[in-house]
């Protein structure tokens, strides 16, 4: 039990980075980011890329090249991000919401089916001497077994989302973007710039998407070019579980879902995962539409 | 207010593609050297690689500025279509006016469309059936997608409703594809009804990724279901029940008239409910929800029934496709098949019915030709349904045959 609930905590960490960037976006913009869980797959495979590189240009080094391939990878999606509401969604904003949504899908398509003809149709190997280290090192307690590399995720979950909180509620940049959010035009005349509080948005939330890619990669042991289709399904259930737009919630929401995840793989079986995540969803929507901690808002159409 | 520079048009558009360029250069031009035993892995500078991936890329890239040069030259003012002599420019219309006055004419073309079930082969037969097929599809979408505007990710869901409702009961029952076909309707739309029943209430985008999550489920539970369901390996539909030819004519002959009878059939019926009064309520529903409310239009029943409805026409369409095919497994349901029916919905025109016709008819023939010459082409062929529906969001919303209301409302908003 125990067990299930370490591996849930873990497994939920990622969901919540990954809903951070659904929940952000749709709390400034009010459109489903769809092509996010995508940016958490680029910045995968950019971990695995930038390993390479690291190791082509000076060899082996295990915590250099980790720290490089991930600032990279970073620096990578949150190119993606930035790129993609320049190209995709900035023309749409403010037209019917079935624009900026199906916009999003198609974006979603291409960045799968490019990385899939582009790099490789099947599954690679997170290169495992990077791994190891990280998987093997474990601790007993009460039982349950707990890896260096589970202690790593929740622990850098909290400091970024520590991190994330100090950044919207301490600083300037944070009151541009809680003051877009609130009211885009207001927020203008004002004198703060929409346009880069939304490209703050979009970059922030791929980057910790793509922090939550590097740790699925060294966890799963494996990546794959439709690995982010799964986890953004479920990290925006997380988002709409917590209260979208609501950022504590997001993560709350995560770590819930990773839980419930493993739940079911232990009791009703691996293979209705998938099933779990939709009930969950759907009861949400049913019993309490707002989530757990979102604010009652009237619908705006 | 600075000037516009006669470069910001041209800067509009290289900027975008060198960002992209620069973007997806890391994964195109180097490729993965794997250390298996070491654990580690390396780059190679490889532009063979990168080389590979343009020249598959190239002819369907060549498919898709043409398909979208087209829609936005015809949507252009003073590029006309070549035009026809006058005589004959109003007689053509007059006689397309008189079947758009009057849809439920539109049955009488089908002798003439049967036609070519006489000569053509076995392959443009089974070519003509699938775009029957993805004509009722896309119709039907259409209907909840365009006409009643909430998105729906998850439509192949409800044909492989329809189709897996034929494969399980004919093991039970003597039921002969025909007779299939209602059935395959009815429980179709009570589950969409049941899907849609909590979740549209709420705001439409939520409905998008609900549907993509029911029909996700719907793969997981068809994969896991074991006996009932076949499991991975599917069912395969007996030889008593499966569509079996009649008279003078082989199986796929028939398979060709009735899938071209029920999409005629579709088309003419949804074209009479777009001008009845349901159909006013949707596309009042899309414009504004609120005003509609405030009119008295029952919000939150009409957009079930449009969901109803499209979830219906597509178990329609799984029955006469697991009848066609004689073997249904978990691969028809898959977001490949939504995506692409969505995406001939969007190109078409949203909220057009000979818009859906059009979309269905170039997406899915075009590729399907086009297949013989390039074989890559296949590979490439989401890549480029992606595309299409950015690029004609972003420049061209209201799709090639997209009617002019909805046009006006797509961009109205936008600075």
């Amino acid at each position: 039990m125990l067990q299930v609930l370490i591996n849930g905590l873990a497994r939920g960490s990622v969901y919540a980075l990954v809903a951070l960037g659904y929940t952000m976006v749709y709390g400034i913009l009010g459109m489903i980011n769809f092509a996010h869980g995508e940016v958490f797959m680029l910045g995968m495979f950019a971990a695995v890329f930038g390993i390479g590189l690291c190791t082509t240009l000076w060899g082996t080094s295990l915590v250099l090249n980790l720290a490089v391939a991930l600032v990279l990878s970073v620096a990578f999606a949150a190119a993606w991000g930035w790129a993609n509401e320049r190209i995709a969604y900035r023309r749409l904003r403010g037209a019917n919401m079935l624009a900026p949504l199906s916009s999003a899908i198609g974006l979603s398509i291409v960045l799968q089916n490019f990385v899939m003809l582009a790099v490789t149709k099947s599954k690679i190997d997170f290169p495992h001497f990077y791994g190891d280290v990280f998987t093997r090192t474990s601790w007993t307690v009460a039982g349950a077994r707990i890896t260096l590399l589970q202690v790593a995720m929740l622990g850098t979950t909290a400091l970024l989302c520590a991190g994330l909180w100090f950044l919207i509620q301490r600083t300037r940049v944070g009151i541009a973007l809680r003051a877009t959010s609130q009211d885009m035009r207001a927020a203008g005349l004002m004198g703060i710039k929409v346009d880069r509080a939304i490209s703050g948005t979009f970059v922030l939330g791929s980057g910790l998407a793509a922090v939550a890619g590097m740790m699925v990669g060294m966890y799963q042991g494996v990546i794959a070019f439709d690995s982010g289709y799964a986890v953004g399904l479920k990290a925006f259930t997380a988002a709409v579980l917590g209260g979208i737009g609501n950022v504590p919630g997001a993560v709350l929401g995560g770590f819930l879902i990773g839980i419930l995840e493993d739940l079911t793989g232990a009791t009703v079986g691996s293979d209705w995962k998938q099933t779990s995540t939709f009930v969950i969803l759907i009861l949400v929507l049913v019993l309490r539409p707002r989530g757990i901690l979102g604010e009652r808002v009237a619908d705006k159409v | 207010m600075k000037k516009p520079s006669v470069l910001a048009p041209l800067l509009a558009v290289v900027a975008p593609v060198l960002l992209v360029l620069v973007l997806t250069a890391p994964f195109l031009w180097w490729t993965l050297d794997v250390d298996y035993i070491g654990g580690t892995v390396g780059l190679a500078f490889s532009p063979a690689h990168a080389g590979m991936f343009f020249q598959g890329l190239g002819p369907a890239l060549v498919l898709g500025a043409l398909v979208l040069g087209g829609s936005v030259l015809m949507r252009r003012k003073g590029v006309k279509l070549p035009s026809l002599p006058v005589p004959l420019r109003h007689r053509l219309n007059h006689r397309l006016r008189a079947f758009k006055d009057r849809p439920w004419a539109l049955p009488a073309l089908m002798p003439v469309l049967w036609l070519p079930a006489l000569f053509l082969g076995p392959k443009g037969l089974s070519q003509g059936t699938f775009a029957a097929l993805y004509i009722i599809l896309a119709t039907g979408l259409n209907i909840t997608v365009g006409m009643a505007g909430i998105l729906v990710l998850g439509y192949s869901a409800f044909l492989g409703i329809g189709a897996y409702t034929f494969a399980i009961l004919q093991q039970w029952l003597p039921l002969p594809w025909f007779a299939a076909l209602p059935l395959g309707f009815a429980i179709s739309a009570a589950l969409g009804w049941l899907v849609a029943l909590p979740s549209l209430r709420l705001r439409g985008d939520y409905f998008a990724l609900v549907s993509l999550g029911f029909a996700e489920a719907l793969r997981e539970i068809l994969r896991n279901g074991g006996e009932i369901t076949g499991g991975d390996k599917g069912i395969s539909i007996s030889l008593a029940h499966r569509i079996v030819g009649i008279g003078p004519f082989s199986s796929q002959q028939v398979a060709y008239m009735a899938a071209i009878a029920l999409a005629l059939l579709s088309v003419a019926a949804i074209e009479r409910l777009y001008r009845s009064r349901l159909g006013r309520a949707w596309v009042a529903i899309r414009e504004d929800e609120i005003a509609a409310g405030a009119m008295g239009i029952p919000v939150v029943r009409m957009k079930l029934l449009a969901f109803a409805l499209s979830a219906g026409l597509a178990g329609m369409a799984g029955v006469l496709f697991s009848g066609f095919t004689v073997f249904v497994d978990p691969s028809v349901c898959t977001f490949e098949e939504s995506v692409l029916v969505l995406a001939m919905v969007i190109l078409g025109g949203l909220g057009s019915i000979p818009g859906a016709v059009v979309g269905a008819l170039l997406l899915y023939l075009v590729p399907t030709w086009l297949r013989d010459w390039f074989p890559a082409l296949q590979d490439y062929r989401l890549l480029i349904f992606g595309m299409i529906l950015v690029a004609t969001m972003l420049v061209n919303p209201q799709g090639l045959l997209g009617s002019r209301r909805h046009r006006l409302e797509l961009e109205e908003g936008k600075a």
